[in-house]
């Protein structure tokens, strides 16, 4: 209970920040300090992001690009330059938490940590001093910006991992492998009513809890469930197992479905999550 | 001069069938192994190199010889492909709504053991569905690698009976 207040509180002041800071005129990165602050707090349960490495089959590594996306709105913006700084503030604290947690040392990580989120920070500055790219999946970041951002996270990967190997060579290799499964599909998740929080987990990953003894929809007891960003584009494919919260305690359960594809230029399957 | 014609008339033919070969080798492209990803390009130069060692070997030598090699490399192309049919049967599994194929393993992971029980190893679709269809998390690394590498084997052994016993029976020919 006090987890989750302390959840909802951490989102509210991410939203809140970014929220003031996109109405005021200066582009300061004081908004972006703030949802940060608010993120790292939000961060503190991430857990080290150890999987099987696709080069190196059966060889660990730690995956830089994590596979579950936390929703930082309850409340929040869903699109432009709030949104942005959300999400990279999401994002490098659940790096800094994950790998921390990990057993690396801020030697390894902290530096090509704070050069990326720089470079992002001076793209965000950019794309607002020039929006554009109306009436698409993403109204504000253009595919220049995500390739910038591919490469961005890349060139940090090799930096960490060149300074791991230096520094804590025992631990596992830290890589940007990505891939959350086989034939992801662009999905977008949506709430009925909005605002809710959704958390998914595998069909597979819950008959594993459910063999273990465990109760499957105790997401504490069953640590595979991840919460997922609403209205973004996830990744998915195959089968999940759903549950949902929206404010005033209303909860709802259930399965979904996302046919595998390998084309990733079509439209994002739309999966609705809707209160019963 | 009705030599010269004949010549050139059978160099058409041969183009003509080298383009009606491109749809058999099309063809042969869908029907390759999952993997390794880059398998294409593997083919490709084991069909230039059973070419060559087959067109170097047989060129001259006479025609007994030459239906030594053909009879071998039709063998071989029997046994390859029968094999390679029986894996793709046995641990390829095309996933719905994409053109993608997942090679199933033959030993269950300690957690796959735990959901799907006696039912192991022979799981069905929806556990691969359950599962992100990564079939790592289904059957054990050591059992997919000997999976991937049987239908890798016997799809060469495939390939290069195959082209062996077409540059057999081409090489020698005189045109």
């Amino acid at each position: 209970m006090a987890g989750q207040s302390r959840l909802i509180a951490g989102c509210v002041a991410i939203a809140l920040a970014a929220t003031t800071a996109a109405s005021a005129p200066s582009a300061d990165p004081a908004d972006y300090r703030a949802a940060r602050t608010a993120a790292r707090a939000l961060s503190r349960t991430t857990q080290a992001n150890f999987t099987d490495s696709e080069a190196h089959p059966g060889r660990k590594v730690f995956d830089l690009e994590f596979c579950t996306e936390r929703d930082p709105e309850v409340g929040g913006a869903t699109e432009g330059r709030t949104m942005a700084l959300e999400d990279l503030a999401l994002k490098v604290s659940e790096m800094e938490a994950g790998l921390t947690r990990g057993g690396y040392s801020a030697a390894v990580f902290a530096g090509p940590l704070r050069l990326y989120e720089q470079q992002a920070l001076a793209r965000i500055a950019a794309r607002t001093a020039h929006p554009r790219r109306r009436g698409s999946d993403d109204p504000w970041a253009t595919d220049a910006d995500d390739a910038a951002q591919e490469a961005s996270l890349a060139s940090m990967g090799r930096a960490v991992e060149a300074a791991r190997a230096r520094l804590q060579p025992r631990l596992p290799p830290v890589v940007v492998q990505g891939g959350c499964g086989a034939g992801e599909t662009a999905v977008l998740l949506r709430a009925s009513p909005a605002r809710a929080t959704v958390w998914l987990i595998t069909q597979f990953s819950f008959d594993v809890c459910k063999a273990k003894g465990l109760d499957p929809w105790d997401r504490g007891a069953c640590g595979r469930w991840g919460e997922v960003a609403l209205d973004r584009k996830t990744y998915l494919s195959g089968s999940y197992v759903y549950q949902a919260q929206w404010a005033g305690g209303v909860k709802t359960r259930g399965q979904t479905s996302v046919t595998p594809s390998l084309d990733d230029t079509g439209p994002a399957q739309v999966v609705w999550i809707r209160q019963r | 001069m009705i030599g010269d014609y004949l010549k050139n008339l059978l160099k058409v033919l041969g183009f003509a069938a080298a383009f009606a070969a491109l749809p058999l080798i099309a063809a042969f492209a869908d029907l390759q192994p999952p993997w390794p990803p880059a398998i294409g390009y593997v083919s490709a130069g084991l069909v230039m190199l059973a070419g060559l060692i087959v067109w170097e070997w047989t060129r001259r030598s006479k025609v007994r010889s030459r239906r030594t090699w053909i009879i071998a490399a039709a063998v071989l192309t029997v046994i390859g492909l029968g094999s390679y049919l029986t894996l793709y049967s046995l641990f390829v599994e095309p996933a719905p709504g994409a053109h993608m194929r997942v090679v199933r393993g033959f030993v269950c992971t300690a957690d796959a053991v735990k959901v799907y029980g006696d039912a192991c190893p022979d799981l069905p679709r929806e556990a691969l569905a359950g599962a992100e269809w990564e079939a790592v998390k289904l059957w054990t690394r050591g059992s997919l690698t000997l999976a991937r590498m049987g239908l890798a084997g016997a799809w060469m052994v495939f390939m290069t009976g195959w082209i062996a016993a077409l540059g057999a029976v081409i090489a020698g020919r005189k045109v």
